[in-house]
């Protein structure tokens, strides 16, 4: 007896979608869609959020954003060691945008499609890539960003029954998961290892304003060396040279003139 | 029972390609065609980073679009009666969607400060009677996107009512990935024009190299990078190299032109 895989109606995914859109921290985004996701039947999500592509890479994965309901660890593993980098899922996802299978990989190394390197890579993660899901690549939105999301069935799912239930529910499906990237690309992200001080963060907002140090000290009423002190403390946080690349990776992780402290900490 | 050709389904549908929209002008106008099918066949939108209060800061440095028609509107828009009206009020003040009954009721009661009441009675006279607004969840205290919606000539506000009751929530997450995938994209830039040097220069020093790095990696001279830089900020209106770098990167111009470190395809 195959297992039943769920749905939502389209105006539970409507109100879901507006839900999503009004979170207002990243942990909030995030459960909204992972519950949403469950309703459809995908029980394990994976999301990755890098503004720092360079080449053919994500960057430096410090400075991505991963969240995962089962195993944020081995998610980070796979992009710190590199190994993502050589996986045919990856470069898929670098090369297109929408929804690829989970099976996809098993046809195309049986039909002889994947290098070496990318078999290894394959035969490296073993068994964990057995289960019936769908890798989302989200659509470009800023230079240099980019988004994707995994989503596992239950064990015992098969693959041609997830598509079955894609061919009917996708189009809910999809607007979910890319409401969701929407929203936890848009929030304050918190990075972990990397904690803003309110005082730093607003020192960096004066900066982004155009203002000169000297017209800090006025503003916040500091000596210019306290300031400065700040400044500093704030782009070894960043792990950055000059403090305008500091102002542009606080603007990236939409970190510049937030409302309130929720999410702005640590992940 | 008002006609309703654009059932969720198909709204949902439009949704996921408005989402995967590859462009501002793409968002812009697959949201406007699925509204005017919806019923709304006139809708602004305004997005700015630079809000102050209740001002929208420099109206430059916001994204507006329409598509009313321009020249109906441009005395309503030029001389900032839009910003006088009690639905822009209410969208500073609120989050979420408000039927424009709410700004009627108020004008009945005598309750409208006088300019507002000039303002709204001065929109009804071009036509704009009933409609919505909607105002969306900012993601930063700079941040505000508010839509006005309104309905096809002919429409009462109650007919607008009616229709929202049974499609409202499908409009509003339809309104909800425009502005989200809007938000996300390169903004349109009309009227600043940075060349590529200048932008691969700014790109330089938003990924932390000094002025003599620059140089190096460029082979131009020190005063030629300034000269670059003090036209890079003419053109964005600001007053420091940091600034410019934060504008760029809040308006997704960041790398878009002149990237430093390309991709590789």
């Amino acid at each position: 007896m195959p297992i039943e895989l769920p749905q939502l109606t389209d105006a539970e995914a409507i109100r879901v979608l507006n839900d999503i859109a009004a979170a207002q921290t990243v942990e909030c985004a995030w459960a909204l869609t992972v519950g949403a996701l469950w309703e459809f039947g995908f029980e394990r999500v994976n999301y990755g959020y890098t503004r720092y592509r360079v080449g053919r890479s994500i960057g430096h994965p410090d400075d991505a954003f991963f969240l995962s309901t089962h195993s944020l660890a081995q998610v980070k593993w796979f992009h710190e060691s590199g190994l993502y980098m050589k996986s045919a899922d990856y470069r898929w996802v670098r090369e297109n945008v929408g929804a690829c299978p989970w099976d996809w990989i098993h046809k195309e190394r049986a039909a002889g499609r994947l290098s070496v390197e990318e078999c290894e890579t394959m035969d490296a993660l073993g068994v964990s890539r057995q289960r019936a899901g769908y890798s989302i690549s989200f659509p470009v939105g800023a230079p240099r960003s980019k988004g994707a999301l995994g989503m596992g069935c239950a064990g015992g799912v098969s693959q041609a029954q997830a598509d079955t239930h894609w061919d009917e529910h996708g189009a809910k499906i999809m607007a979910i998961a890319t409401m969701g990237h929407f929203k936890l690309s848009q929030l304050p992200l918190p990075v972990p290892g990397m904690h803003l001080s309110d005082r730093q963060r607003e020192i960096l907002g004066w900066i982004a304003d155009g203002k000169t140090l000297q017209d800090v000290t006025v503003l916040t009423g500091l000596s210019l060396s306290t300031v400065e002190k700040y400044l500093r403390r704030a782009r070894d946080e960043l792990g950055v040279e000059t403090t305008a690349q500091a102002v542009a990776k606080a603007a990236f992780l939409n970190q510049l003139f937030i409302t309130n402290r929720l999410g702005a900490g640590e992940g | 029972m008002p006609d309703r050709p654009w059932t969720t389904q198909r709204i949902l549908e439009r949704i996921t390609e408005i989402a995967a929209a590859p462009d501002s002008a793409e968002v812009w106008r697959l949201t406007v065609e699925a509204l005017a099918g919806i019923g709304f066949d006139r809708v602004n939108y305004g997005f700015t980073r630079y809000r102050y209060g209740r001002s929208i800061g420099d109206p430059r440095d916001a994204l507006f679009l329409s598509s009313h028609p321009k020249e109906t509107t441009r005395e309503f828009y030029d001389q900032g009666l839009y910003a006088r009206t009690p639905m822009f009020r209410w969208v500073a003040e609120n989050v979420g969607a408000q039927s424009w009954q709410w700004a009627r009721d108020q004008l009945e009661a005598g309750s409208l400060p006088p300019d507002e009441e000039r303002a709204l009675l001065q929109s009804y006279e071009m036509g704009k009677v009933a409609g919505y607004s909607l105002s969306f969840p900012p993601s930063s205290e700079r941040t505000k996107g508010a839509m006005g919606l309104c309905a096809r000539a002919g429409q009462t506000q109650a007919d607008v009512d009616a229709l929202w009751a049974l499609d409202g929530t499908a409009i509003e997450a339809l309104c909800n990935t425009a502005h989200l995938r809007l938000s996300q994209l390169p903004f349109p830039l009309p009227g600043v024009g940075l060349s590529d040097r200048q932008w691969e220069i700014l790109g330089w020093i938003a990924d932390g190299k000094t002025m003599q790095d620059v140089t190096v990696l460029t082979g131009l001279s020190l005063s030629a990078v300034e000269k670059y830089l003090r036209r890079a900020r003419d053109e964005l209106g600001v007053e420091t190299t940091a600034q410019a770098v934060a504008k760029a990167a809040f308006l997704n111009q960041l790398y878009v032109r002149g990237d430093p470190a390309p991709l590789d395809p």
